[in-house]
């Protein structure tokens, strides 16, 4: 799930901020508004990703916030890809 | 997750996560367009009221009567408008409006603080009411004669309760102000140990009123063009390494 690299980008983004809403993402990300919807839908589908729709006037504004759970499965993925470099690194060295 | 390749997520690990993180916070921390309208509104309000200061002068000495009342209707209008926008509710929400449109297309994120960083509300109202205590005071002393009301004597006094006041503010506004807010504090603190040291920056003659605009607003607005100009650089850093590798 978090492996997808516009997936991982969303949840390392949310990762530094409390919430973030549609169009920082859109802008810092660079992906189409289509292509960030789906990725943050999936994200909240696995419940790693909150998502509060709400209006700004007449205007829908989006927030997102990344769970407890994102968090822990965001911070299990880099200590596990640590570990694969760790490894690569001492086959290399043999 | 078998068969991993490290590759596979552009190289992206730990390390540039921490870069992001470090750049979305440089990013929002210097977000400083509320500030740089409201000083240029501010400054704005000033040159006007100058200028038609000046034609009142123009009026009266040519003994113009037409001139003399479209220029004091124009200060008092203009009065009235800056009485109006220094009122939170409608200038705070004016400059609040059009800061929103300026970053609308950059969206908006909120930086996560944290619960002991959450400070009761009486310690900002009680630095606002000495910050007002100690202005009132050194105009009273001023116009009491205490002290001199000449910039020499003027400046360093207003650094002395102005500079602690702003690095609060800072204090206060932690994490959401960055480093860059210290910038404002810090030149009107030179300013003011440069002039007692003697050191000849002082206006004079019609320019006088300006040895107290330029620390006051000529360095806020300096601080937070400076601001701006980091906000744009931070935010093509984050861009950058954000979309590394999608």
């Amino acid at each position: 799930m978090i492996h997808e690299p516009a997936r991982l980008r969303i949840m390392t983004l949310l990762s530094g901020v409390a919430d973030a809403d549609f169009n920082f993402l859109l802008s810092a990300l660079g992906l189409t508004k289509g292509n960030l919807s789906t990725h943050a839908e999936r994200l909240e589908r696995a419940g790693y990703v909150e998502i509060v729709k709400s209006f700004q006037g007449k205007v829908p504004h989006t927030r997102y916030r990344l769970t407890s759970e994102g968090r822990r499965a965001l911070g299990g993925y880099w200590a596990m890809l640590d570990g694969i470099r760790g490894l690569e690194g001492r086959r290399g060295r043999k | 997750m078998k068969g991993v390749q490290v590759s596979d997520v552009g190289g992206m690990g730990p390390v540039d996560a921490q870069r992001v993180a470090a750049w979305t916070r440089r990013y929002l921390q210097t977000r400083t367009m509320g500030v740089l309208i409201f000083m240029l509104v501010f400054l704005g309000f000033v040159a006007s009221v100058t200028g038609l200061n000046a034609l009142i002068v123009l009026a009266v000495r040519q003994g113009n009567h037409w001139l003399l009342g479209v220029s004091i209707a124009g200060e008092v209008l203009w009065v009235a408008a800056v009485i109006c926008f220094s009122v939170p509710r409608w200038g705070g929400r004016l400059v609040e409006k059009w800061t929103g449109r300026y970053y609308e297309k950059e969206g908006a994120a909120t930086l996560p603080i944290p619960e002991k960083r959450v400070r009761p509300k009486w310690i900002v109202q009680l630095a606002v009411a000495v910050f007002g205590l100690c202005i009132l005071g050194s105009v009273a002393l001023g116009f009491a004669g205490m002290i001199s009301s000449d910039s020499t004597c003027m400046v360093p006094l207003s650094a002395a309760y102005c500079v602690p006041f702003l690095v609060f503010l800072w204090w206060w506004m932690r994490p959401l102000s960055g480093l860059l807010g210290l910038l404002w504090p810090a030149l009107y603190g030179l300013h003011a140990i440069l002039i007692l040291a003697g050191a000849p920056i002082l206006f004079t003659g019609p320019y006088q009123g300006l040895n107290m605009l330029v620390p006051t607003v000529g360095y806020g607005l300096f601080s937070a063009l400076v601001g701006h100009a980091y906000n744009r650089f931070a935010l093509r850093r984050l861009q950058q390494s954000a979309r590394a590798g999608i």
